[in-house]
């Protein structure tokens, strides 16, 4: 059976629940760091969240990472 | 039994990728009947020598929904040799729709696809609630097959009322919205749209993206028992993004049984890496039984925008969306005032377009000029701004009143423009050819005439690829994918959808403006080159030379029960 594959993500993701804010996440991703600290370290990783146009705040079926973006891998042969 | 159709001394290009050969092919009663040396008689017979003879073409990502009702043709899909297309893309269909939501479906139809309101007002009859009775209002009328989706939006707007733009659904509207998913499968729907991105008229998210995983999932559940197939707008501007959206598409596909395919994979400048990325998640996927097609559209992006109306150029320049959005006078007036153009030459400073597209405004040119603008036809509005020694804001607005606003500008190769890597992925097995979004942005861009560009260009331009890959990225390749039965190959017992071209000629023509909309106002078109016909289940469609025909035995793919 194929069904129950785990692939790594590229980058790890949750998607929120309904009336998630980067508040209510930041307490539950990062309840051991300080509120505003966790909140902006979860904004800087999901910029394309915090200022994309248009209202309605956060959906359900938006993606949130919860790592920061990934250095560009090297490619073969550059310094 | 004589044949109805014989076309004969074809160079055959039977959708399969295979050889192409010399020979006949002949129709009975709306079906292939014979492939190869045929002999025999036939109530009409055509030499078709020099002429390519292939299946019809499958578009598989339009927006005709609206225009089905007026022009059951889908003009000028028919005559670019597309005998089967695919409405009802992106979470929106026009069905099922409770008669006090239309003008909230209308105003979110006409935002996201571009629909003048004039016109959409002018030709739709809304005499349809359910998903079959709007297939019943455009089945006589239809001269090309159709393979509907049905819009999730739509089925949340269905079983929820307006709280399908506000909140996730129940338990018990899940299961309701899965009863009607399968009502529309029965209605001749082949699958399900959905978006991850799109905005209303309002700004906000659409219905399909207020939905819990879980209730996608739902859905997806009724798909895969119907055999059925989603499509599925991701943010397909950003690789980490889009790589995560693609996990998610392949975990519903495996999970289900089901094909799942996305659109645009769209080849940005600003994130140069993005296809190769996107193909080698989609390549992994696949190796682990996951079915989730990307659709490349062949085109270049080119934009064309007036301050008539609100268009997507201005989607992240609020000031402008607003100001376009006013009545005619009370624009005029703003555009006028001193105090809102500063605001509009602010905005317009720190422009980005958020979706992967190198927009600059300076760029554009004057496209389609009023009276009093001719002479700046073709003219580039950073020159004309260095020139006046205006602001470029300036200068756009001042072109535009001189001539009422009615002067249209244009943006050309905004992106997926590397037509040499693009060609490579047009070909790779693991792409479908797609996303062309026939039927929508009419006042923006012309969305017709891709599968010409694709032969005269990457088959005969750049050499990359054959007449007969292309032909089976066009027909059978997209059968296959979307579970069209009995269409996409020239084969006996296959229905007789055919396209006869000169593979010598075969294009684009140039975009131009068209007066056809059942309102006053213009959309653009490419007209067809090098088709010389099209027939549609055995019946004369469309002639090169006498123009579209009275036919109209189009089918709706599958046939509804």
């Amino acid at each position: 059976m194929l069904n129950n594959v785990t692939i790594p993500p590229r980058r790890a993701f949750i998607q929120p629940e309904f009336g998630d804010t980067f508040e209510t996440l930041a307490k539950r991703l990062l309840p051991d760091e300080p509120l505003e600290e966790a909140v902006q370290k979860l904004t800087s990783w999901n910029l394309f969240l915090a200022f994309r146009p248009g209202g309605g705040g956060m959906t359900p079926s938006d993606l949130f990472f919860t790592e920061p973006p990934h250095a560009p891998m090297a490619m073969p042969g550059m310094d | 039994m004589g044949f109805d159709l014989l076309i004969k001394n074809a160079r055959i290009c039977d959708g399969s990728g295979g050889p192409s050969f010399t020979g006949s092919v002949a129709v009975r009663d709306g079906r292939i009947v014979a492939v190869g040396d045929v002999s025999g008689d036939a109530a009409e017979a055509i030499d078709a020598q020099g002429l390519v003879l292939a299946p019809g073409f499958i578009d598989p990502h339009t927006h005709y929904d609206a225009q089905l009702v007026w022009d059951g043709l889908a003009q000028p899909a028919l005559e670019h040799g597309v005998t089967t297309i695919v409405p009802g893309n992106c979470s929106l269909s026009l069905a099922p729709v409770r008669a006090a939501h239309r003008e909230l479906l209308g105003a979110t139809f006409r935002k996201i696809e571009e629909m003048p309101q004039n016109a959409f007002d002018a030709g739709l009859t809304w005499n349809w609630e359910t998903f079959g009775e709007y297939i019943a209002a455009i089945r006589s009328q239809l001269g090309i097959n159709i393979a509907p989706l049905v819009g999730h939006s739509l089925l949340r707007l269905w079983v929820m009322g307006e709280d399908a733009r506000k909140r996730p659904a129940t338990d018990a509207e899940i299961a309701t919205m899965q009863e009607a998913l399968a009502e529309c499968l029965r209605d001749g729907a082949i699958g399900m749209s959905g978006s991850w991105v799109d905005i209303d008229h309002e700004n906000m998210p659409v219905p399909a993206r207020l939905a819990e995983p879980r209730e996608l999932d739902a859905l997806c559940a009724t798909l895969g028992e119907h055999g059925a197939i989603l499509q599925i707008v991701p943010e397909f501007w950003d690789p980490d993004l889009l790589c995560a959206r693609i996990d998610i598409m392949a975990d519903l596909s495996r999970k289900h049984d089901l094909t799942v395919t996305f659109s645009p994979l769209f080849d940005s400048n600003s994130s140069p890496d993005l296809v190769d990325i996107a193909h080698e998640r989609v390549r992994l996927q696949t190796a682990f039984g996951a079915r989730v097609v990307p659709q490349m559209q062949t085109r270049p992006i080119d934009l064309s925008f007036d301050l008539t109306a609100p268009m997507s150029t201005f989607a992240t320049l609020p000031t402008w969306w607003a100001t376009t959005l006013l009545p005619h006078e009370e624009k005029i007036a703003a555009l006028r005032d001193p105090a809102h153009r500063e605001k509009l030459r602010a905005e317009i400073e720190n422009f980005m377009m958020p979706i992967g597209l190198h927009l600059d405004f300076a760029d554009a040119f004057v496209k389609r000029p009023g009276k009093a603008s001719a002479d700046l036809a073709g003219r580039r509005l950073g020159d004309i701004a260095k020139e006046r020694g205006c602001h470029l804001a300036d200068a756009i607005i001042d072109i535009a009143l001189a001539d009422d606003l009615q002067t249209s500008f244009g943006l050309e190769s905004l992106g997926h423009s590397r037509t040499d890597k693009i060609a490579h992925f047009l070909a790779d097995p693991l792409i479908g050819i797609g996303a062309g979004d026939g039927g929508a942005h009419v006042t923006n861009f012309s969305t017709y005439g891709d599968t010409g560009f694709l032969f005269s260009h990457y088959v005969r331009g750049l050499g990359a690829m054959s007449v007969e890959h292309a032909v089976h990225k066009l027909t059978y390749d997209v059968a296959r994918i979307w579970g069209i039965k009995d269409r996409g190959l020239l084969k006996p017992g296959y229905a007789a959808d055919l396209v006869l071209f000169d593979p010598e000629t075969i294009d684009r023509g140039p975009e131009i403006a068209v007066h056809d909309l059942p309102a006053p106002g213009f959309r653009f078109i490419r007209q067809a080159e090098g088709v010389r016909e099209v027939f549609v289940n055995g019946q004369r469609a469309y002639h090169a030379e006498t123009g579209y025909t009275d036919a109209r035995n189009g089918a709706v793919v599958p046939q509804a029960a």
